[in-house]
């Protein structure tokens, strides 16, 4: 027994040896994306890397956001820092409520903002697997215990390569020398925000018009960890708003059953005595799928300002009843 | 659960510590106990399937057991309540909307009225190779090969033995009830040996089959995008996809048998290097064949009765067989093929070697050898287009559109994704991914090749570090190369 312990061993010792072998030439020859395993997006387009490294160092932070691309895309702290709000946008690429609770869990006990606003994108309700925001992420944190926490729960092969890349790569460029690279038309200013010069919609008519109908189906882990992220806010006395984020109505009619999903999240949002502001059925908001969309739910900054304006004055709207009341 | 997910990689070092650990009376019981949580892992209302079919077989056994052998038409009522409680079990949840749509679309055409309702039941994973295996103990005690087993959890235990439970093989009692029975000590080169085969196994899956799926599905999901090369590498693709997964599973289920001191039988025998489809039927598949042959191809009456006779016994036991695998008309069509190709190949045995001899063909024995198997490699592949396509009218596109539009189709298979970027994809995938598979499936092949001819290939040759870095690199591999969706077996739903 002791000798088939020792052979399991030397075989897992030489396997991994192998295997780190393998990664570092393709690293070093600046490939290792050809591993079909492996995506490592260090620096990459949803500029993670700056919105991470601006939040290890946040202070003095009133709200915090959290949620897929189009969050980090469509609330701009510029505009909230004009009626006096400092928020950090912590939107990142395909972000589900699973990777949402991770990010919040990393950051909320040294940020320590009053509110956090959490957006109820279906596709990200709907996600089984979380693994792109995970590569994202693990790709552009530095290693601790929630990413480590993240990778195991995720179980997947693509998110765990590409969690021992980000670590070897950590060992040689610190995180903080590590580059973000850059892209024609977009910009990304501080606070979280990526932002666009592009000005019109890039998607033609047709386009808009044939979205592939599908079906809201909330997803079971992400029902999970939208309930740990409540009793996550919860602990830190953190006031946790849910929200909408406006995308064209034309992808909206692509979901069947968009009651459903209505319902489901305002069901959700009384059940946990939760403020939701929907903004896909706010007539006050008026957004024309050409001028204030990119494409199918990515505002354009024209879009952006509309937005952030009518969320503000919801939010001061509802801290002056609340003050009212107390 | 699945041998490819990673509950599996807690389970099986657990249940194999426990085994080893524990006395030799309690060990049944351990294996019963896991080869449960191993089904109901999946889903746990199922396995009440699993206790029907283990008490109905037993008290048949059982029952069979008290009459002699003079007496064997006393024992028939019993075979026939074990053969049809199997069967109505299989009907019930494999069979029967296939039946009540075909009964439906025939009314329809005939303008008579049919309404019978259609179940929305889950198959039950694996029904196909556990009732099978209790039907062939039923019949075997029946004929009074075996004595029925008075154990009822031993009994128990042969039916759900987890290592080949959901995908076989499908074993006879004669080879495992007495094994289940035996004290295994720890053996260090039976562990070892069985943990290097379930490790090739998991690669054959996982860095093979599941690689080979993405380009297949890509195809063969939307088979009308295409024409001419891409069908025909999808097909191939397929060929070595299905090989892989089922006979990966098929190393892995008699890896972790071994590794506990069981034996169980050969499932594949390198079926690609097979010179007739006869032979391919020797070496695929090979405990559903020899089930085939024994239990339905004999009883029949094999090749023991006029010619026409027997070609009409092959034709029937490959389109069961086609059954066996799904309901569906494509698993129909495709055992007909089979059978057609068989008797096909009976009946023109005597001109198909005039021809070849007239030809020159068997000048050279390693030409015409070759010649055979890259034959009866492509009638094999035209076969599995039936197999894989989801529709009828799928299989028919792709066998009637393979070589047709090939300088076009080019372009197809090879796009650019992003003029800028220079993104190509070939089938879907990345040409790294491509090559890959490619790369695999011509290691895959020459092993297979060295191993059918005679070269003993066996890594433990080598030295013990030479050895130790081999099995290294496979594990290596496996996490750089695999796919670890946890993709089931294809033959689970069989």
């Amino acid at each position: 027994m002791k000798k088939l312990f020792i052979k399991i061993l030397a075989v897992i010792i030489t396997g991994f040896l192998i295997y780190s072998g393998i990664v570092l030439v393709f690293y070093g020859i600046g490939k290792v994306n050809w591993l079909p395993n492996i995506k490592f997006v260090r620096g990459g387009v949803g500029d993670t890397l700056l919105r991470l490294r601006e939040a290890k160092e946040a202070k003095g932070i009133d709200l915090i956001c959290v949620g897929s691309s189009i969050v980090s895309r469509g609330y701009d702290p510029r505009v909230f820092a004009m009626e006096g709000i400092r928020l950090l946008n912590l939107g990142s690429s395909s972000q589900s409520p699973y990777a949402s609770y991770f990010l919040l869990k990393m950051y909320l006990p040294s940020v320590k903002p009053k509110f956090v606003l959490l957006d109820l994108y279906w596709p990200m309700l709907s996600k089984i697997k979380s693994t792109e925001s995970s590569i994202d992420l693990v790709s552009n944190s530095e290693i601790n215990s929630e990413i480590l926490e993240m990778v195991w729960y995720e179980k997947d092969a693509l998110v765990m390569n590409t969690l021992f890349v980000s670590w070897i790569t950590q060992i040689i460029t610190p995180l903080n020398k590590a580059k973000q690279k850059t892209y024609d038309k977009r910009f990304y200013t501080e606070g979280g925000f990526s932002g666009t010069k592009q000005i019109y919609n890039t998607l033609t008519t047709d386009e808009l018009s044939s979205f592939r109908k599908h079906n809201f189906t909330p997803a079971p882990i992400q029902l999970e960890y939208l309930g740990k992220i409540v009793q996550l806010c919860k602990d830190h006395n953190v006031e946790l708003i849910l929200t909408v984020t406006p995308v064209t109505e034309e992808f909206r009619y692509s979901v069947k059953n968009y009651d459903e999903y209505e319902s489901f999240i305002k069901q959700f949002a009384s059940k946990n005595n939760l403020i939701l502001f929907n903004y896909n059925s706010n007539l006050d908001l008026d957004l024309s799928t050409e001028r204030d969309f990119l494409d199918k739910n990515h505002l354009s900054q024209t879009g952006v300002e509309k937005f952030n304006e009518i969320l503000i004055k919801d939010f001061i709207k509802l801290n002056q009843n609340k003050g009212n009341t107390n | 659960m699945l041998f490819n997910s990673f509950e599996f990689l807690l389970f099986f070092p657990t249940v194999v510590g426990l085994y080893f650990l524990l006395p030799h009376r309690l060990r049944w019981l351990l294996l019963l106990i896991a080869s449960y949580a191993f089904y109901m892992f999946w889903r746990v209302d199922y396995a009440i399937i699993l206790v029907i079919s283990t008490l109905v077989d037993y008290l048949c056994g059982r029952m069979m057991d008290r009459y002699s052998e003079e007496d064997r038409h006393k024992r028939k009522p019993w075979l026939w309540l074990s053969l049809l409680s199997n069967l109505g079990i299989l009907f019930t949840f494999k069979y029967y909307n296939f039946f009540n749509g075909a009964a439906s679309d025939l009314a329809g055409l005939l303008g008579v009225g049919y309404a019978a309702p259609a179940f929305e039941l889950l198959l039950p994973m694996g029904i196909s190779f556990y009732t099978f295996q209790t039907m062939s103990y039923s019949i075997d005690v029946y004929y009074g090969r075996i004595k029925a087993e008075k154990h009822l959890g031993i009994f128990a235990l042969f039916v759900t033995f987890f290592p080949q439970l959901v995908a076989g093989p499908i074993e006879r009692a004669g080879n495992l009830l007495g094994q289940l029975k035996q004290k295994n000590d720890f053996d260090y080169d039976r562990v070892t040996g069985g943990l290097k085969l379930m490790a090739w196994g998991l690669f054959k899956k996982v860095v093979v089959a599941d690689r080979l799926a993405v380009m297949v599905n890509t195809v063969y999901n939307n088979p009308t995008d295409y024409e001419g090369i891409p069908l025909i590498i999808a097909t191939v693709f397929f060929a070595f996809q299905i090989y892989c997964d089922f006979s990966g599973y098929s190393d892995m289920a008699i890896g972790a048998a071994q590794v506990m001191g069981f034996n169980l039988m050969e499932n594949f025998r390198r079926p690609y290097f097979s010179k007739s489809i006869k032979e391919f039927w020797g070496r695929w598949h090979i405990s559903l064949s020899t089930w085939f042959r024994d239990y339905l191809y004999i009883p029949l009456g094999g090749n023991r009765v006029l010619k026409w006779r027997w070609y009409y016994n092959i034709f029937v036991v490959f389109l069961v067989s086609g059954f066996w695998h799904g309901a569906n008309w494509t698993f129909l069509v495709w055992g007909a093929l089979h059978g057609f190709y068989q008797v096909f190949g009976e009946v023109t045995k005597h001109q198909r070697n005039g021809l070849a001899q007239s030809l020159g063909l068997t000048k050279s024995a390693r030409v015409y050898n070759d010649l055979q198997m890259a034959t009866t490699f492509s009638l094999v592949c035209l076969a599995w287009v039936f197999f894989r396509a989801n529709s009828i009218g799928d299989a028919w596109y792709i066998t009637t559109h393979m070589f047709s539009g090939l300088g076009e189709s080019v372009n197809t298979i090879v796009y650019n994704v992003d003029g800028l970027r220079k993104s190509w994809l070939i089938l879907g995938q990345t040409p790294v991914i491509f090559m890959i598979a490619v790369t695999v499936i011509l290691v895959l092949l020459v092993l297979d090749w060295l191993k059918d001819s005679n070269v003993n290939v066996s890594l433990n040759l080598l030295p013990s570090p030479m050895r130790i870095v081999a099995y290294g690199t496979i594990i290596a591999f496996i996490f750089l190369f695999g796919r670890f969706d946890e993709t089931e077996f294809i033959y689970f739903q069989f």
